[in-house]
């Protein structure tokens, strides 16, 4: 297993490297350069043309890659145009509000869509069934800045029970999670129920039943573990690009996180500070994978043995 | 056979199946006992009711099927009006099944040990130790090399006899009164099937268990079976003792299933089949079901269904010409 998952982290160096080429050459392709963006519109061209070659812009793009990356493994990604800060100096104070966000909207749907999903399962085509269906139908339909200020106009202006923008109490985290959770919940439901019955089906299903065991302990004991699986996998997709941060959710609440201070980046053309963030999510999400295939080796006992026999 | 000693006896069991607004009825006024300590074989082609039968007994139909008419009584209590959380009580308990697919019948997931003390726990108050103990101690009897390493292997990790092997283990940790072995066989080699039949013939001797055997092997039957019931189409054909089967049989459909059994002894020879291929459930035909494939079939045949008569002591067939063609 050890092995397994430091084959993986190695794996997780070139695919780092082949983002950072991707997002260097796309940025390369915008108008404007360094120079002009950090002295202004109205500096004069020498000016920026010498800034320019100060900062190795007119180096041939591969050159300027291999500098990159050989400070970054350094630890210096560089400092932003903006503030003039170094790149991690910027982005990981926005990093905890994005985070608490994420963790929160998984929580939500978890718990909503995975009961919900096996319930419509069991149940299939009762009422709770069409009612789980409709509404999550309705729910991921719904646009999230949409569906953001639906809740706000309900819950902070109508009722003025909570906060509509901000970061400043716990309560403000309410309606943005609700926001991103909801729909989550939804799809994951969806997903639950499919597996769900699908598992149903298996013939083991009905030699626990022939045990004796009742419907609720087959579904729970038998059934449930073998119809995660898909599930892990779309919790830890779901859950990375959270992590990403929620650009319009950020927006329509006005929260200071990782989306949106992205975005404000790539408004500015503060190309050091959008390759950084980039690069951090890519990390992020290797990482997040590894973790959802190493939870499957403890799901499912085959896939472990496959992981052992592919080390070799 | 003796009604007063039946342990399990079926009566007149008829089952529908309904999805959407389409209903099919794969078992229809089906009649069997099982005295305690026989075997009774379930014979036919698949398709023809018997895994629904047995399903029916256990409480499990699939979704949509419903008893319609009949009764099964097992130890003298009528078995089919119990609730779900009466029967299971009775399941993996007093009656208990084994499956046809030993792959898939098994959880994956779950340690094989842990899926046989399951039955224990739920039935038993044993102590998680006891039941480990008394598993390893059912898998030593139905031979399952180094017990204790296996108790906590997965399913994937054994043979299909050993997974057959796992789950008769599965069947019979409770000391049931009446096993159902649902074509336990059919998915293992030939030497497999032997040894299997052997230990199941082994413990029902030991333990004086009764065993309703669904088969389409004949060979099995002949293995195994004190009495065997014949079913086409839903409907029991013909029911008698295996002796009387084989040497004796007299629906055209068990002459056929016989005459389609290849023999060692003939050294050229063209293996008999059964004409034709079993109708649809939903296309039933009028008369006696089986007169669309049978060579003996008159007028009278296609118009009106054939009554299950006794014709000879412990002989039933349900057939107006029953034994035409012994000529033949």
């Amino acid at each position: 297993m050890v092995r397994y998952i430091v084959k993986r982290l190695l794996i997780l160096l070139p695919t780092v490297l082949f983002v950072v080429f991707l997002i260097f050459f796309i940025i390369h392709l915008m108008p404007s350069s360094p120079g002009r963006i950090i002295l202004g519109l109205y500096a004069a061209d020498e000016e920026v043309e010498l800034l320019n070659e100060e900062m190795g812009y007119n180096d041939p793009l591969l050159v300027q890659f291999v500098h990159y990356v050989a400070d970054a493994v350094r630890g210096d990604f560089g400092t932003s145009y903006q503030s003039g800060l170094p790149v991690f100096d910027v982005l990981l104070p926005k990093f905890p509000v994005t985070f608490r966000l994420a963790v929160l909207s998984m929580l939500v749907a978890c718990l909503i869509g995975i009961p919900l999903g096996i319930l419509s399962a069991v149940k299939q085509y009762s009422v709770v069934d069409m009612v789980a269906t409709v509404s999550s139908l309705i729910l991921a339909s719904i646009p999230s800045f949409f569906l953001g200020i639906l809740l706000m106009l309900l819950f902070a202006l109508k009722l003025q029970l909570l906060p509509s923008s901000g970061i400043g109490t716990p309560a403000h985290y309410v309606l943005p999670v609700l926001t991103l959770g909801l729909p989550m919940a939804a799809y994951l439901s969806r997903l639950t129920r499919t597996t769900m019955l699908d598992t149903l089906n298996q013939d083991y299903i009905l030699t626990a039943r022939a045990k004796g065991c009742s419907r609720m302990r087959t579904t729970m004991m038998h059934a449930l573990r073998n119809a995660m699986m898909p599930v892990v996998t779309q919790i830890g997709m779901s859950f990375a690009t959270l992590l990403g941060g929620s650009i319009i959710v950020e927006q329509v609440f006005g929260m200071a996180g990782f989306g949106s201070t992205l975005l404000t980046a790539i408004q500015y053309k503060d190309s050091p500070l959008i390759i950084g963030a980039v690069v951090f999510l890519a990390v992020l999400f290797v990482l997040i994978m590894l973790i959802i295939d190493i939870l499957y080796a403890f799901l499912d006992p085959r896939v472990a043995a496959k992981s052992y026999d592919t080390k070799g | 056979m003796e009604e007063k000693n039946a342990l399990l006896s079926v009566k007149g069991l008829s089952v529908s199946i309904t999805s959407g607004n389409h209903s099919v009825v794969p078992v229809c006024d089906v009649t069997f006992d099982i005295p305690h300590g026989k075997v009774l074989g379930l014979v036919g082609e698949s398709g023809c009711g018997k895994s629904i039968t047995a399903r029916s007994v256990m409480g499990l139909l699939p979704r949509g099927g419903k008893i319609t008419s009949g009764c099964i009584l097992f130890d003298g209590e009528e078995i089919s009006s119990f609730t779900e959380r009466q029967m299971q009580q009775i399941n993996g308990n007093r009656i208990s099944m084994i499956f046809q697919e030993p792959m898939s019948s098994l959880n994956p997931v779950v340690k094989v040990g842990k899926q046989v003390a399951e039955v224990l726990r739920l039935h038993t108050s044993l102590s998680r130790k006891e039941c480990k103990a008394a598993v390893i101690d059912i898998f030593t009897q139905v031979g399952i090399p180094e017990p204790e390493k296996r108790y906590s292997a997965y399913p994937y990790q054994l043979s299909g006899g050993l997974r057959q092997r796992v789950m008769i283990a599965m069947a019979m940790v409770c000391n049931p009164e009446l096993l159902i072995a649902d074509e336990p066989t059919t998915a293992l080699d030939v030497t497999t099937e032997a040894q299997i039949l052997r230990l199941m013939g082994n413990l029902q001797r030991e333990y004086g268990t009764s065993i309703l055997m669904i088969t389409h092997n004949l060979g099995v039957v002949a293995k195994i079976c004190d009495h065997v019931n014949v079913m086409y189409l839903g409907q029991i054909v013909e029911s008698c003792s295996t002796g009387a089967l084989f040497a004796k049989p007299m629906h055209p459909y068990t002459r056929g299933l016989i005459a389609s059994v290849p023999q060692i002894r003939e050294e050229k020879q063209i293996v008999a089949g059964i004409q034709g291929t079993v109708p649809a459930l939903e296309d039933i035909p009028s008369g006696c079901r089986f007169s669309t494939r049978c060579a003996y079939a008159t007028e009278r045949c296609r118009r009106e269904c054939p009554e299950l008569l006794e014709r000879e002591a412990g002989h039933s067939v349900r057939c107006f010409f029953p034994g035409e063609g012994d000529a033949l």
